[in-house]
């Protein structure tokens, strides 16, 4: 519609003032005639130009004919009597209409329907401008009250940028000034509750929330009115701020419902005009209500994704291109992220994902469980069964059999049958998930872990040591078999493959594991290391070895010490580590107390 | 004595005849649980011996077609339910037919096979 790069437009934008090419021959009477009407007129120059001129203007008698030669005026050609008064008011109103229109090309980059609105105010401006010329002097002062009116709400249109802003402005208005509070109700459809926008003059806004059930009990009532004006009689609601009689108004969105209050908190109705005026208002608001509405909502999301972040357990922060930090969840600026990530050219989010270690150690144990536990139960029912099979024909084939060296191959069938069947057994049982606290023999679990580690430990000497102060046939610790296994079988497979990557002779290698008990004044512990000889931890590691997703190994996931220690804690008891300075390898240990919980049996 | 075997892991098939037939027990096997429908209800068994996971049905298929010839009293005494999945619902739904059931693989095979030619009375 506008072109801003049109030259005429610009200058119009610039002066702000009026300029008019008066039309006929220097030479004429009526030429000088008109020009000596409009050097009286002191908002509008006359303009040499025809082509920088806003309006054109010809004398035919005793009246003026006025057309518009500019793109942001569309007047047609209006016929005025030649009186200095009227052409003066002529003029000096469209020049406020001018600047008006202004703002609202101002206004046109961010908010079309804004601009629309205002348009069409506008053509109605004229309309009663044209009014004015036709009607005699008593009505001249009510068209301008309405004219004035239409420039108010045209103000107030082109101020209101937000719904927060909106019962401020309503009760600037100067026809509303001796009103005491506004509220706005919204609704959004399918919500169940309504939200409350409640000013009142010269306090802040109070926002809150009523049911949706009292909003719609206001709603019904006010959409009954033909007046839309209340008091406390007929619509008595707590949810409602006002006092005395009122005005209100429902207006119906796509997917809004609002309601609009003004009161001045007394018991006189509201005059006719101010029922007028609220009416005009409202009516103008609609049209741009959708949108600042849609503007209100999107900086809600926005407050609360901010403040979503902000709580995130999750530390992140939002850096620009110059490593500023634009936003950040974390007091802790010293922060070392671990992952990061490009939002666009300008932004680079880092964040550390895992920074609560018990937290993800738990969910990762949980997924690693869950998943390997599905797969070992799939596993033993389908080689149970034939493996039971094979024992029973075995045993069956012994008792047959009278050659001795069949007999004894037979047995190894069935006593190797019998060992895959414990083998699965012992892993499904690794891999289950009861948290029961059960009296185990602390050897024999030892042993069997041992077992089950066995084709990672291929080669390498293995021993079980015993403190002499611990029975080791018979001493029995009540714990979750479970857990300590998988902690044992972690540091087990991790001294192995250690082991493995430093060398492939493993004459001198060994993984010791150890149980002693240590004596504290108030009560003792136990202690279970296991110790290899492997080339130890990595000094950069020391620190965050327990932390998820710390790894040396090219396929490993990092979650194995980091769900030891969990288990660790889950058991009650602490994890640690140390290099075997000045023997190579590295010692992992768990510490259990051995209270009522895991006494000794 | 006469005991229908339906069990589809041949080996474990074999052995149970071979080891009940010792005892003196006349043994039909089928690893079909169909076929096992077919013999229950063309034949008089003193005792079935049904696994649960069947290649083609489920054990509990097999005993649902039995209703047809045997009351519901019948049935508890007179099928066994092995099997080798012995979850909280599997031990329910037996339950519901009164059958004994045994996991497999057999703690004790000797304990097992008197208690396929004595009878699995549940809640001994």
């Amino acid at each position: 519609m506008e072109n801003s790069s049109n030259p005429r437009t610009k200058k119009i934008q610039k002066n702000a003032r009026l300029t008019a090419y008066l039309l006929g021959s220097c030479t004429d009477t009526s030429f000088a005639k008109l020009k000596n009407i409009f050097n009286q007129i002191p908002v509008i120059d006359i303009c040499d130009s025809k082509t920088n001129a806003v309006f054109l203007a010809s004398y035919l008698g005793n009246s003026i004919e006025i057309t518009t030669n500019h793109s942001l005026i569309d007047l047609n050609p209006i016929l005025l009597p030649d009186s200095i008064p009227l052409l003066k008011k002529f003029f000096e109103d469209y020049q406020r209409y001018l600047s008006n229109k202004l703002v609202s090309t101002a206004l046109q980059t961010f908010n079309p329907v804004v601009t629309k609105n205002l348009k069409s105010l506008d053509h109605h401006i004229k309309k009663i401008e044209s009014g004015i010329l036709r009607s005699n002097n008593q009505q001249i002062e009510s068209i301008k009250t309405k004219l004035t009116d239409k420039n108010e709400v045209k103000k107030f249109l082109s101020k209101c940028i937000t719904i927060d802003d909106l019962p401020l402005h309503i009760l600037k208005l100067h026809q509303f000034k001796n009103y005491k509070t506004c509220q706005i109700l919204i609704h959004e459809k399918g919500n169940t509750a309504a939200e409350s926008l409640f000013l009142s003059k010269s306090q802040t806004l109070i926002t809150s929330k009523i049911s949706v059930v009292q909003f719609n009990k206001i709603h019904t009532i006010i959409k009954k009115s033909k007046t839309k004006l209340f008091n406390q009689t007929q619509l008595l609601n707590n949810d409602l701020g006002v006092r005395g009689t009122f005005l209100a108004r429902e207006i119906n969105l796509f997917k809004h419902s609002i309601i609009i209050v003004v009161s001045r908190n007394d018991f006189f109705p509201a005059t006719t005009l101010e029922q007028e005026f609220f009416q005009e208002i409202i009516k103008n608001i609609t049209l741009v209500l959708n949108n600042l509405l849609m503007e209100y909502l999107s900086q809600k999301r926005n407050k609360l994704l901010k403040l979503g972040l902000l709580h995130l357990d999750i530390p992140l922060e939002i850096c620009d291109s110059n490593r500023q930090i634009f936003f950040s969840n974390s007091m802790n600026t010293t922060l070392k992220y671990t992952h990061q990530d490009i939002i666009d050219d300008n932004y680079t989010l880092r964040y550390s994902p895992y920074s609560d270690v018990s937290y993800s150690s738990d969910l990762y144990h949980f997924q690693r469980i869950s998943l390997l536990g599905e797969l070992l139960n799939t596993l033993r029912h389908e080689l149970n069964n034939p493996l039971f099979g094979l024992k029973l024909t075995a045993d069956l084939l012994i008792e047959d059999s009278t050659s001795k060296d069949f007999k004894e191959t037979l047995d190894d069938i069935s006593s190797n049958c019998q060992r895959c069947q414990n083998i699965i057994t012992n892993f499904s049982l690794l891999y289950n998930n009861q948290d029961t606290f059960i009296d185990l023999n602390l050897y024999k679990l030892l042993k069997e872990t041992l077992i089950l580690t066995k084709s990672e430990t291929r080669g390498i000497e293995k021993e079980i040591i015993f403190s002499t102060t611990l029975p080791r046939e018979d001493f029995k610790i009540k714990t979750n078999p479970t857990w300590l296994a998988q902690i044992i079988f972690n540091f087990i497979i991790n001294s192995a493959q250690a082991i493995r990557l430093s060398t492939l002779d493993f004459t001198h290698q060994k993984i010791t594991i150890t149980a002693t008990n240590k004596c504290l004044d108030t009560q003792s512990n136990l202690i279970i290391s296991v110790t290899d000889t492997g080339p130890g931890i990595q000094k950069e590691l020391i620190e965050k070895i327990f932390q998820p997703f710390i790894t040396t190994k090219k396929e490993g996931t990092g979650l194995g010490l980091s769900i030891c220690n969990y288990l660790t804690t889950k058991l009650g008891g602490k994890i640690f580590f140390s290099n075997n300075i000045p023997l190579p390898g590295a010692t992992f240990s768990i510490e259990l107390p051995l209270n009522d919980l895991n006494k000794i049996g | 004595m006469n005991i229908l075997l339906v069990e589809d892991e041949l080996l474990l098939q074999k052995s149970l005849k071979k080891l009940l037939e010792k005892k003196g027990v006349i043994v039909n096997v089928t690893t079909s649980g169909r076929e096992a429908i077919n013999m229950l209800l063309n034949q008089n068994f003193n005792r079935i011996v049904c696994d649960l996971m069947l290649q083609d049905i489920s054990g509990f298929n097999v005993i649902e077609e039995a209703k047809k010839k045997y009351t519901l009293l019948e049935i508890s005494k007179l099928f066994i339910i092995m099997t080798a999945y012995s979850s909280k619902q599997v031990l329910d739904k037996a339950d519901t037919y009164g059958c004994k059931v045994i996991s497999k693989p057999f703690e004790d095979i000797n304990h097992t096979l008197s208690l396929f030619i004595e009878g699995g009375l549940n809640y001994e």
